[in-house]
């Protein structure tokens, strides 16, 4: 049975999706190849949830869909507009204040 | 390619207003993703069927998909703004409701009482005319 992620990774699906193709455009894929790659494996998604998570971003301004044909099929290519840079430098900040704010809390010490 | 089998998928998203279009879009994209999914494992070495039954396991559920595409309110069958009329009327009927509802109790019994009272006037009137008093 494959692992699941605790509820607290809810938000890291699209920050991830935002860090990736600000790099450069890529397709669904393609997408969840290079989030399995670049996070160790340690984030683990049911590989079809990456769509309503692109479609989401793409309808909010964040993502532009551009379909290709490629060997007789057609992908459909995603990459991130202004609005979305703007919200990955948002949600990068929040997840680094968070992430330092975890760090500290796990190494302070426990309390009696 | 196989049948990857999103008929209950499309069936569960329909029943939950998430319209035709976006729909045909998703499934047509999970198409082309499990057939990725299938071919890569086929050259990989796995049997076909094989393949097939684990391409359709890496898409995940119809429910972990269902839940995702219901997360984002934008996907769903309504624009935005038509949303939020909705929910701008829910909201109010919720917080009048209480306040309305001895009003509008009396204004449907008034109104009631004086359908029947009509009702049975016109009704006495016509038998009165019938037998010619």
């Amino acid at each position: 049975m494959a692992k699941s992620n605790p509820p607290f990774m809810s938000g890291v699906p699209e920050l991830l999706v935002l860090r990736l193709l600000a790099q450069r455009e890529m397709y669904g894929y393609e997408l969840v190849k290079a989030v399995r790659l670049v996070t160790g494996e340690a984030i683990v998604l049911g590989e079809g949830v990456i769509y309503p998570v692109l479609h989401g971003l793409e309808r909010g301004g964040a993502l532009r869909a551009t379909r290709k044909p490629v060997n007789g099929r057609t992908r459909v290519y995603y990459s991130v507009t202004p609005k979305g840079q703007q919200r990955l430098e948002r949600l990068s900040g929040e997840w680094s204040r968070v992430s330092s704010g975890i760090e500290a809390a796990l190494g302070a010490p426990a309390h009696a | 390619m196989p049948d990857p089998g999103f008929e209950q998928l499309r069936q569960a998203l329909f029943t939950r207003g998430i319209s035709k279009t976006y729909t045909d879009r998703l499934i047509a994209e999970l198409g082309e993703h499990y057939f990725d999914l299938e071919a890569d494992r086929r050259a990989a070495g796995e049997a076909p069927p094989q393949a097939a039954a684990a391409a359709r396991q890496a898409l995940g559920s119809d429910t972990a998909i269902v839940m995702q595409v219901l997360a984002r309110p934008q996907l769903r069958r309504w624009d935005p703004w038509v949303a939020r009329l909705i929910g701008w009327a829910h909201g109010e009927a919720a917080l009048l409701g209480p306040i309305a509802a001895p009003v509008i109790a009396r204004w449907s019994a008034s109104i009631s009482l004086g359908v029947i009272l009509t009702v049975g006037l016109l009704f006495a009137l016509a038998r009165a005319i019938a037998i010619g008093v």
